[in-house]
């Protein structure tokens, strides 16, 4: 079996650390990256399993970058992850497109947990998919 | 508004002045008009009667001094001795005295012997006078009317048989006679035998006549009108008619001569002459309207022969009803306009208060609820003005409660914003040091190597920091930046769960749950796991607040909303029997961090996130407590349109 490869793109390093120390040690494949364009520029030379993105950076919002490549790479999913919730109309995005989303701060069993339901799930999850989890708002 | 109905009050008012008056002027005048003219029927009923009253005392008056003549002594001498010189001074002494045209003797022979004109009576003259001649065959007094022709007029002085000849004027009355003159004569005359010791002598006569004469009808006028005049005319009139003909009177022709010579109109020839009635009303006399009496004069036989009239101008009378008129049109303005003024001074008094209410009504539609009523007034406007001013002292109450309910509103939301924006910043500066804490806890925790020590203080860490976690979970729920997941749910199972959930931890403190759900409850849509956890943070509250032995009860209904309105609502009560609140603290349940548990156990969070999620439905928190006695919380939620 392949290793499963994640992209996380978080602009708090304490975050990519913690995330890469969870999945290492379930056997995931795990590349970091602190900006958007950074993760734009992987994107360009590797394709990810999964791709985890926080809403709150400092160039740009995760939602809209989860957006951008999920046109240039259809079927590519998404694990949302933030602290913080405020503009109000992210939270309503990510409950309308049914979005996988795992508020910080998380346990490992937590992001673990997260990690294997947005893989299992369906690829065209970032779209009108209607397979989801109330879990994966609230908690 | 009020100008309309002070309008209305004029016109009302004017509308009835203007109706009572014209009634009264209506009735007012025909009744006068009735008055007048009967009144002036009357009157020419009285002016006729004295008219014909002083007829017959002329008549009267030849009769008795005839018979005071015919009683002299000497008048054999005189009849003897042909002393005729000494019978005309008699004569004429007696006409002197009475005004008579004619006057004559006749002696026993049938012949006259004396005129007192003189005529023919050089020698006894066989022509004798028509009256004479009666009394002479039936040697008694005989007096009155007598028409006598113009022979006999002639025989006692061709000078009057001239005068009393009356020439007709024409009119379209009597087109049809061809008669030019009128030649007869009306005329008043007595004979009275004379004896002396007891021998018959003859029969001594006198008479007047009527025929162009002024004296009777201007004694008459000046005896009963007085000479009264208006407009420069005579008021009353009076004349003598022969049959339909004026042969005395002082009724004027439009030249202004005596109208002597003109006809009566035929209608009350016809009364009057023929019919022989009282004629009294309205007559057209030559130029004016007349109101007019009439009488026939019946001559010495018995025969009508003709009238007696009296009559008065009607413009007298229409002067004065004209005049009464006038009264009663001023009388009638002067009362509209009093209408008006009271319509004025009454609509005044009665709108003032109105105005009043009506200028204040205004300004505490505003909002202002400031003005005060000044003067209280009686009756039904009094009530008004109380009612009215109940009405904003109630305002006022109410307004002040609600100042004072939004200024607490204000406070706590400002509160809940400052939290909430607190809540936002320590959220997004803290989730992302603590998922490192978290992680690298739990890592650590993972490994078998770990000696007991190390192990527990690694859990210490990690229970630490998840309180850290839900500290910061609960600001952001604080915050409602959490978005409610709403759902059908029924209320019921849910507050079943949560009491499964948390049962062992009651039992522990030896603390009995008892569920009590009203079955009727209809499903509602809420975010059930926001819910639970209002219902979860309530139940462990009251097991908090409770000793050991005490019991929980928990209880769901239907019942009438507390906000007044006709709608019904659910009701989710969770009462203990625990330590109470005391009632400084009731205000301040619901404030974020306002808890009295020792530090660890209680964030003083529950009640106001409960408050903010069960506020997000629609819904309110009430709280009833006694200090020592314990506590009931009550959850109303709104039931859902469909099943109102
Ligand atoms: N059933 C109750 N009986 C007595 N006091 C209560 C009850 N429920 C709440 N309180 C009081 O209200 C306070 C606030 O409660 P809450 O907002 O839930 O915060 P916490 O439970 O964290 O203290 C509690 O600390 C307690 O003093
Ligand atoms: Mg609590």
């Amino acid at each position: 079996m392949n290793k499963k490869t994640i992209l996380v793109i978080d602009d708090d390093a304490i975050v990519l650390k913690s995330c890469k120390r969870i999945l290492e040690s379930e056997d995931y494949s795990v590349t970091l990256c602190p900006s958007a364009t950074q993760g734009i520029d992987i994107l360009k030379s590797s394709a990810f399993s999964l791709i985890i993105i926080d809403i709150l950076m400092p160039c740009c919002n995760g939602l809209n970058l989860s957006e951008k490549i999920e046109k240039e790479y259809p079927g590519t999913k998404f694990l949302i992850i933030s602290g913080y919730m405020e503009p109000k109309p992210f939270s309503e995005i990510i409950i309308e497109k049914k979005m996988n989303f795992l508020p910080k701060p998380f346990t490992p069993d937590e992001l673990l947990k997260a990690v294997k339901f947005a893989i299992i799930k369906n690829p065209e999850s970032t779209g009108k998919n209607n397979k989801t989890s109330k879990g994966d708002i609230d908690e | 508004m009020n100008h309309n109905i002070r309008l209305y009050l004029i016109t009302s008012l004017l509308g009835l002045t203007i109706m009572v008056a014209g009634i009264s002027l209506f009735f007012g005048t025909y009744q006068i008009n009735k008055a007048v003219i009967s009144e002036a029927k009357n009157r020419i009923g009285f002016d006729l009667r004295t008219t014909i009253k002083i007829y017959s005392n002329i008549e009267k008056q030849i009769n008795s001094s005839l018979s005071l003549t015919a009683l002299d002594q000497g008048w054999g001498d005189c009849v003897n001795g042909y002393n005729v010189q000494h019978i005309k001074k008699r004569l004429s002494d007696l006409s002197e005295i009475i005004g008579l045209d004619f006057s004559g003797f006749v002696r026993n022979d049938s012949t006259t012997i004396c005129r007192q004109s003189g005529y023919n009576t050089t020698s006894p003259d066989p022509v004798i006078n028509p009256v004479a001649k009666i009394v002479l065959k039936k040697k008694v007094t005989i007096s009155g009317t007598f028409i006598l022709t113009q022979e006999e007029i002639r025989a006692e002085d061709p000078k009057l048989a001239d005068l009393s000849a009356i020439n007709l004027i024409n009119s379209s009355e009597n087109n049809q006679q061809n008669i030019k003159q009128e030649t007869s004569c009306l005329t008043i005359v007595t004979a009275v035998p004379v004896y002396e010791n007891n021998l018959f002598l003859g029969v001594i006569y006198g008479g007047i006549i009527l025929n162009n004469s002024t004296s009777i009808v201007d004694t008459v006028r000046e005896t009963v009108f007085q000479n009264e005049t208006f407009n420069g005319q005579n008021v009353g009139t009076v004349t003598i008619f022969l049959n339909n003909l004026r042969v005395s009177t002082n009724v004027l022709t439009k030249s202004g001569a005596r109208a002597v010579g003109t006809l009566l109109s035929q209608e009350v020839e016809k009364k009057v002459l023929i019919e022989g009635e009282t004629w009294i009303d309205r007559a057209f006399i030559l130029n004016d309207w007349n109101i007019s009496a009439y009488q026939g004069i019946e001559d010495y036989y018995g025969k009508t022969v003709g009238i007696l009239s009296v009559g008065v101008i009607e413009s007298k009378y229409a002067q004065f009803k004209k005049d009464t008129f006038f009264v009663f049109v001023v009388i009638s303005i002067a009362g509209i306009l009093i209408a008006v003024l009271l319509g004025f001074i009454l609509s005044r008094l009665v709108l003032k208060p109105v105005d009043e209410l009506i200028n204040i009504s205004k300004k505490v539609s505003e909002g202002d609820l400031s003005p005060k009523i000044k003067k209280i007034s009686k009756g039904e406007i009094g009530n008004l003005q109380s009612t009215f001013l109940n009405m904003i002292d109630t305002l006022r109450v109410r307004d002040l409660h609600q100042k004072e309910e939004s200024e607490k509103q204000l406070i706590m939301t400002q509160k809940q914003a400052s939290v909430g924006r607190l809540a936002a910043g320590v959220a997004h500066e803290i989730n992302n040091p603590l998922t490192g804490v978290l992680t690298f806890t739990y890592m650590l925790l993972r490994r078998d190597d770990l000696d007991e020590e190390m192990k527990s203080d690694l859990e210490t860490i990690a229970n630490a920091t998840n309180r850290v976690k839900d500290i910061v979970k609960g600001l952001l729920n604080f915050s409602r930046q959490v978005k409610l997941n709403p759902e059908p749910s029924d209320i019921n199972t849910i507050i079943k769960e949560t009491i499964e959930l948390i049962e062992n931890q009651a039992l522990i403190k030896r603390i009995r749950i008892n569920f009590d759900a009203d079955k009727n409850i209809p499903s509602k849509i809420l975010d059930s796991s926001q819910f639970q956890s209002v219902v979860m943070n309530m139940i462990i509250n009251a097991i908090d607040a409770t000793d050991p032995g005490g019991r929980i009860s928990v209880s769901t209904r239907i019942n009438l909303s507390t906000k007044g309105t006709k709608h019904k609502e659910i009701e989710i009560i969770i009462a203990d029997n625990g330590s109470g609140i005391a009632p400084e603290q009731l205000d301040k349940l619901f404030d974020p961090f306002f808890t009295t548990k020792e530090v660890g156990k209680g964030t003083g969070l529950g009640l106001a996130v409960s408050l903010g999620i069960v506020e997000h439905h629609g819904g309110t928190i009430s709280v009833e407590s006694q200090p020592g006695e314990g506590s009931s919380f009550t959850i109303h939620l709104p039931l859902d349109h469909n099943n109102e």
